[in-house]
């Protein structure tokens, strides 16, 4: 890893991200997967425990902190990112609601990655419709028992913790399996996925899962408005500058990419337009980047907007990653379509990241609420007086 | 509850009005179940929380997530006054 600063802090991300994760994507795209020692050395950053307290060990990162970092990485490896969204995420749900006790039985050890945690919410019938997930949580001999199955988990491949939401009787509930549940069985996907190949990405079947009492996280009923409701929001944030991050990835790679070749006797950014293409780069990596910025400001803040501004800058950051990824393949001609450089997997990555954590739709819903309310007068009046 | 008590929980309440004005734009009865009516989505739940910790300097607590303590106007302005007064098993 790369050292700490002068003067002590955290180590320096940018640098680790170019100089370690940068070089191991294409590989990490093609295994599909991260290798166990790209993984330990994202954890000796401290990165896998960004937002953790300090009593457990984490890095206590602030919004904004982790979420450059989440950029540095995500310019340049998406996997890599992910691997991060999701251990904060789970980390984010267990330090909010966990018990004491709790704390400090999952905490240290996700804070050192020394533990792999995935979080389980999407089913076959509970995609965009997250609340109607099917997965029973039932009480039995003081303890739990889950039956279901999960589906796309990123770092379900290989974690030791796995944070399912499933439900109650009709009440959403939280649960938290270790590896090794029996009935708990996970099958890989990452070498069927167009986009994020390298996360680790799993199917969880979970049949009669036994868990013991203290494994509930949160109460009963609270699983998806409290608790998975922390780590969506987490998540949407890490995923947000991740893909400020890989827009701004898109026009370091087309930027070097048209200052080299030559076409008509000149560089390609000379001719005007692509440099137009690499204008509108431009203009979407900053406006992302500012989006993801306010949203940060507003969960240090902690206002209570901060869940809708990260809304709008998930939403924005995405669109702007997918964009600028088409343009830098554009920029690359037929070399963008090959392996032989990164803007083809940085387009197949960006598409997933229109997906995850909300596809745009969900965030185009939960965006215009922000719009209707700072312009619009009351809805329900609006409703009556159309009739 | 003592003259006080009665000023401090109204001003509670006021706030709480305020800030489900601002969010579901219309004004709602301080008794008004606002998951049952579907006023409230859940995203309102997290943000509701946020608000009550922020504005009045408390932490919710897993064991606090009781739907009874925020189902309306004055079940939040309960549970702050409750919160404040350190009452059995809330203190902090
Ligand atoms: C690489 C990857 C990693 C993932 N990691 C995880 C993970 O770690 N944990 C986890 O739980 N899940 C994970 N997911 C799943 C992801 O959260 C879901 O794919 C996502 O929520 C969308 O659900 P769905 O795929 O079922 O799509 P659907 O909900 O079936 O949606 C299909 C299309 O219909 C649109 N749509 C749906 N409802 C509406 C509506 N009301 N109005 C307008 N349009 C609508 C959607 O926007 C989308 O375009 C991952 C997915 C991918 C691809």
């Amino acid at each position: 890893m790369s050292p700490p600063p002068a003067g002590g802090g955290p180590p320096d991300f940018a640098r680790f991200a170019a100089e370690v994760v940068g070089p191991r994507a294409g590989e990490t795209d093609r295994a599909p997967g991260l290798a166990p020692e790209l993984i330990r050395e994202v954890a000796a950053t401290g990165l896998l425990g960004a937002m953790i307290p300090a009593d457990y060990g984490g890095l206590a990162l602030d919004a904004p902190a982790f979420g450059r970092a989440c950029a540095e990485v995500g310019s340049w490896c998406t996997a890599t990112r992910a691997l991060l969204t999701v251990q904060n995420m789970v980390a984010g749900a267990i330090a909010r609601w966990g018990t004491p006790e709790q704390r400090r039985r999952w905490l240290p050890g996700l804070a050192d990655g020394s533990r792999l945690a995935a979080f389980c919410l999407t089913e076959a019938d509970a995609g965009s419709d997250a609340a109607a997930v099917a997965t029973e949580v039932a009480a039995k001999d003081g303890g739990w028992v889950v039956d279901g199955r999960k589906l796309w988990v990123t770092a379900g491949a290989v974690a030791d913790l796995f944070l399912v939401v499933g439900t109650m009787a009709g009440a959403p509930t939280a649960v938290v399996l270790e590896r090794g549940t029996p009935g708990l069985r996970v099958e890989p996907v990452g070498d069927r996925l167009l986009g994020m190949r390298g996360a680790l990405v799993a199917h969880v079947g979970l049949v009669g899962c036994r868990a013991p009492a203290g494994a509930r996280l949160g109460p009963v009923g609270a699983g998806f408005s409290h608790v998975a409701a922390v780590a969506l929001d987490l998540g949407r944030h890490s995923v947000a500058w991740g893909s400020a991050g890989l827009a701004e990835g898109c026009l370091r790679e087309a930027v070097r990419y048209a200052t080299v070749r030559r076409q008509f006797g000149r560089p390609l950014a000379e001719h005007q337009l692509i440099r137009r293409l690499l204008s509108d780069m431009v203009v979407r990596a900053r406006s992302a980047r500012q989006l993801c910025r306010a949203a940060s400001a507003a969960h240090a803040a902690r206002e209570p907007d901060a869940v809708q501004e990260t809304m709008v800058a998930k939403y924005a950051a995405s669109t702007a990653a997918f964009a600028n990824a088409a343009d830098a393949v554009q920029i690359h001609g037929a070399a963008g379509c090959t392996t032989d450089h990164p803007v083809e997997r940085f387009l197949r990555d960006a598409k997933t990241q229109q997906i995850i954590e909300g596809t745009d739709q969900m965030h185009q819903l939960g965006v215009c609420e922000l719009a209707l309310r700072e312009y619009g007068g009351p809805l329900r009046a609006a409703a009556e007086g159309a009739r | 509850m003592t003259a006080s008590d009665n000023a401090a929980a109204d001003a509670v309440r006021e706030r709480v009005r305020a800030f489900l004005h601002d969010v579901l734009r219309e004004e709602i009865g301080d008794d008004v179940d606002l998951f049952s009516t579907g006023l409230a989505d859940s995203l309102l739940a997290m943000r509701l929380v946020t608000f009550v910790e922020t504005a009045f300097g408390l932490t919710v607590e897993a064991e606090d997530l009781d739907p009874a303590h925020f189902r309306s106007i004055n079940a939040v302005t309960d549970f702050v006054h409750r919160k404040h007064a350190g009452a059995p098993g809330e203190a902090r």
